[in-house]
């Protein structure tokens, strides 16, 4: 679990720094305001320890700095592959990542604008912090899983490594039914049902889907249900396991999804969440947003905390608001898109009337 | 002209009249008289150019009308109030302007959003009868507060303190 996150001259980033709850966080803000590029370095420094496709885990500081550099040029996908082009424009000083995890652990790296690496400028225990997390990217990946692995291994794609690593999750065999808690299993009928039949996973990335003893391919099945199936099999896998797996991270998970499922999925992910999985969404959607606010319940010791990034007017930076408080969401650039609709409205019925 | 209501007060500064539609003294001469039969709105103002009918609802708990049922009944009431106030003014004379309703709800911004395209389709504004002749509404909007005093600046609202003095 991921307590705190520190960015500074890192993309969008001059300097954030933003406390995250155990449970759910709902990061919002208008475009260009680095939401995405804020879960992907959570998710990066998550990870840096890990072993990872062809790669073992990393011993040594050395191997260290070149696994998170590797991960970050694979996930960020800078222009030329160099690391400095991660670096916020116009920025003088180096660039600072940092990560306060669970029980004390911890890493930070820099780099400059030359660096061929990073560098670890701080380490308390890292190499022990052992919660593999997970990141759901926006595409669904379903529908084009079958040999997707073997074409990334080999070639240069446009796809960056969150995706490979979620087909290469998605490919995992299923847990023992007995390793499976109650809530991950109620989750995933609700999918089926919802779907109205089940995912089937045949390996190599082959994927179909089974309803009424009808065996389809994946990509007659609205793009919304390839979404949400993910999840399900991300629960059959283990891959997510409350209390045991690190962070979810999920970047607009509403996208593709009809509004109406989205109260569902918000119910699976505070379950999860109450028996101890941490979630980090960032997301453009009114609904996930309310379903939030909505569903949670503090006296289950549910907690939501909204991150709302937000280019800062004074001084042109990206900075973060956050609080527990949905009313005091702010800015809430959903809410103000309602705004401007309703004002639109307003000029069409009353005019200039009142002003 | 400054008008309180419902624990707010209003300054409709370009108003040629504001007054309490439902007025309860008898002694007043905006005395309604008919609320054991018709519902009404909460102020009446008129401007040059039309009436405005404003009703303004203060919740305590907002979240309450997420629910579809209590949301509905909302929608009802608001389009009840109007009818039964056209109606009214109807039989005054008094709707020899165009009329616009606005209703000043304490509702989160997405939910205004969908009861004003409620009210406009239940009034409903316009010429949208196919076999009418005449308008029963101009216009309409629903608003929060908040919205209101950003968008209708020549009309602040404040809300009244316990001492009376008002607070934005």
């Amino acid at each position: 679990m991921i307590e705190r996150l520190r960015l500074q001259n890192f993309t969008a980033f001059r300097d954030l720094d933003i406390d995250l709850s155990a449970k759910i966080n709902l990061i919002i803000g208008e475009n260009g305001t680095g939401k995405t590029h804020l879960l992907k370095a959570a998710h990066t420094l998550c990870s840096g320890n890990r072993a990872s496709a062809g790669r073992k885990a990393p011993s040594s500081t050395e191997e260290l700095q070149a696994t998170l550099t590797e991960r970050l040029i694979r996930i960020f996908l800078p222009l030329e592959d160099k690391l400095g082009k991660l670096r916020t424009q116009g920025a003088a000083e180096g660039v600072l990542l940092e990560a306060d995890f669970v029980f004390d652990k911890k890493i930070a790296v820099t780099f400059h604008a030359n660096s061929k690496t990073v560098t670890v400028v701080e380490n308390q225990d890292y190499e022990r912090y052992s919660w593999q997390p997970v990141f759901i990217p926006t595409k669904e990946v379903l529908s084009f899983m079958k040999g997707f692995n073997s074409l990334y291994d080999k070639y240069e794609l446009s796809f960056d490594q969150t995706y490979h690593e979620l087909c290469l999750f998605l490919d995992l065999p299923e847990l023992r039914s007995e390793n499976l808690q109650p809530k991950p299993r109620w989750a995933m009928d609700e999918i089926q049902a919802l779907c109205g039949g089940r995912f089937l996973f045949h390996g190599g990335g082959k994927v179909t889907f089974k309803a009424d003893g009808i065996e389809y391919s994946v990509n007659v099945l609205a793009e919304g249900f390839r979404k949400i199936g993910i999840l399900s099999r991300l629960l059959e896998t283990g891959v997510i396991q409350p209390g045991v797996s690190g962070p979810l991270f999920w970047d607009e998970p509403e996208a593709n999804l009809n509004p109406s499922v989205a109260r569902l999925l918000v119910k699976i992910l505070i379950e999860l969440a109450r028996l101890g999985q941490q979630v980090v969404i960032a997301t453009h959607d009114y609904f996930v947003l309310k379903w939030f606010h909505l569903e949670a319940n503090k006296a289950e010791g549910d907690s939501v905390r909204y991150h709302a990034l937000h280019r800062d007017p004074a001084t042109g930076l990206i900075a973060v608001n956050t609080t527990e408080d949905y009313d005091a969401v702010a800015p809430n650039a959903i809410d103000e898109t309602f705004e401007a609709v309703i004002n639109s409205d307003i000029d069409r019925s009353l005019g200039s009337l009142g002003r | 002209m400054k008008i309180q209501c419902d624990g707010f007060e209003f300054d409709f500064t370009d108003a040629l009249d504001v007054f309490v539609f439902d007025e309860q003294n008898q002694a007043s001469p905006h005395y309604h008289g008919l609320s054991h039969a018709m519902l009404a709105v909460d102020l009446i103002v008129e401007l040059p150019e039309c009436y405005l009918f404003v009703e303004v609802k203060d919740f305590y708990d907002p979240a309450f009308y997420q629910d579809g049922a209590h949301f509905n009944h909302l929608r009802e009431t608001l389009k009840r109030k109007y009818r039964d106030t056209w109606l009214y003014r109807w039989a005054e004379g008094k709707t020899d302007k165009p009329i616009k309703f606005l209703c000043v709800l304490e509702l989160e911004t997405a939910l205004i959003s969908r009861m004003a395209k409620e009210v406009r389709k239940q009034l409903p504004v316009g010429r949208v009868g196919g076999r009418w002749i005449s308008v029963i509404s101009n216009g309409s909007a629903v608003l929060n507060f908040d919205l209101w005093n950003r968008r209708f600046t020549a009309w602040p609202v404040v809300r009244l303190g316990a001492g009376g003095s008002g607070s934005p």
